[in-house]
């Protein structure tokens, strides 16, 4: 595969995500969900029970940046394309040292100039002409592939483009679909909507403690948040 | 060759109101560079003195994107290299603790360690 070499066992574990609850939409554990696509590398979608996406993350092993491998991918799942946008797309590189020892032997072994990479997806919630908060949404058990949207949680909007209902909404336990490998659910509920709990923001920004402006620069949103 | 270098200095880049920066990364970056004997240097991205500076690391030597992710934490060198070590964790605080302590237990930082005390 260019670019990239997949993702061996020690490293898959190691990036696995851990339990996460929902970003700043509700307090219930996020589903983890793997999906299958033509990269190599590890996809993850961190979802809510309404279906709420809180992050989208892409982690591979290879010698070059897959950020533009993963946009790609992304505009094939998301309706319209042009919710993905370049600066939503944050990347991080990872090291041996800070993934645990059996990682750390892995990667110390590896080849010159490999490099685990996470390219992460995140949309924030943002605010139409109309006064009303939307998100992003993702519709994952009645389809080969991932929908994402952007939609109203809880309002008649908030529906799958492909399928006409709410994402919420998933087939029987035990009947998952073609390219889709849901890992876990978790059961205890953890955060308390406390700004110290949520994930990075913009520049790891919490939405809730940023300041009015700030000098450096922001790329200016599609639409106004808050 | 690389013997013969050592650590000079610990470098973060981060901002205040970031749950995966302060306190978290603060404290552990001072646990890291006393472990490793070295200077601790925070560059917050909000102060117009450090920001130009954060950019140009994080453009440089670290995880750059048009709008990147913090803390992202870099080892300075004697001869002059810089070393990205780790970027914060999108997923969620707690992940970004466990690299930390991941990395304050490491095999790496053990080697590190002699070779600064060598």
């Amino acid at each position: 595969m260019k670019g990239g070499s997949g993702l061996p066992a020690p490293l898959r574990a190691a990036l696995r995500v851990g339990e996460a609850t929902c970003y700043r939409h509700c307090d219930r554990p996020t589903r983890v969900t793997e999906i299958t696509s033509g990269l190599p590398g590890l996809w993850q979608v961190l979802a809510c029970p309404s279906g709420v996406v809180s992050v989208v993350s892409y982690a591979e092993l290879g010698s070059t940046n897959p950020s533009n491998r993963v946009r790609g991918a992304l505009r094939r799942w998301a309706s319209p394309v042009s919710l993905v946008r370049r600066r939503d797309l944050r990347l991080a590189t990872r090291h041996g040292p800070e993934l645990g020892p059996r990682a750390e032997r892995w990667l110390a072994a590896a080849p010159p100039g490999q490099r685990v990479r996470v390219v992460y997806w995140r949309v924030y919630p943002s605010k139409g002409a109309d006064g009303v908060e939307r998100r992003l949404g993702v519709c994952q058990d009645r389809h080969r592939a991932p929908v994402f949207f952007f939609g109203s949680p809880g309002s008649v909007d908030w529906v799958c483009p492909k399928c006409s209902r709410p994402p919420g909404a998933s087939r029987p336990p035990g009947s998952p679909s073609p390219g889709l490998r849901s890992r876990r659910q978790s059961s205890r509920v953890a955060g308390t909507g406390n700004p110290a709990a949520s994930p990075l923001n913009r520049r790891g920004r919490p939405q809730a403690h940023r300041p009015p402006s700030g000098h450096h620069r922001v790329p200016t949103p599609l639409v106004l948040r808050r | 060759m690389r013997a013969s270098r050592a650590p000079r200095r610990l470098t973060i880049v981060l901002a205040q109101w970031c749950p995966h920066c302060v306190p978290l990364s603060v404290k552990n970056g001072r646990l890291l560079a006393k472990g490793l004997g070295i200077p601790l240097r925070l560059l917050d991205i909000d102060r117009k003195d450090q920001g130009k500076e954060a950019d140009r690391y994080v453009r440089r030597y670290g995880d750059a994107a048009p709008d990147y992710l913090i803390p992202q934490v870099f080892l300075e060198w004697s001869d002059g290299t810089v070393e990205h070590l780790l970027t914060g964790f999108s997923e969620q605080v707690a992940r970004t603790a466990a690299a930390w302590r991941s990395l304050l237990s490491s095999a790496w930082l053990a080697r590190t360690r002699r070779g600064a005390r060598g």
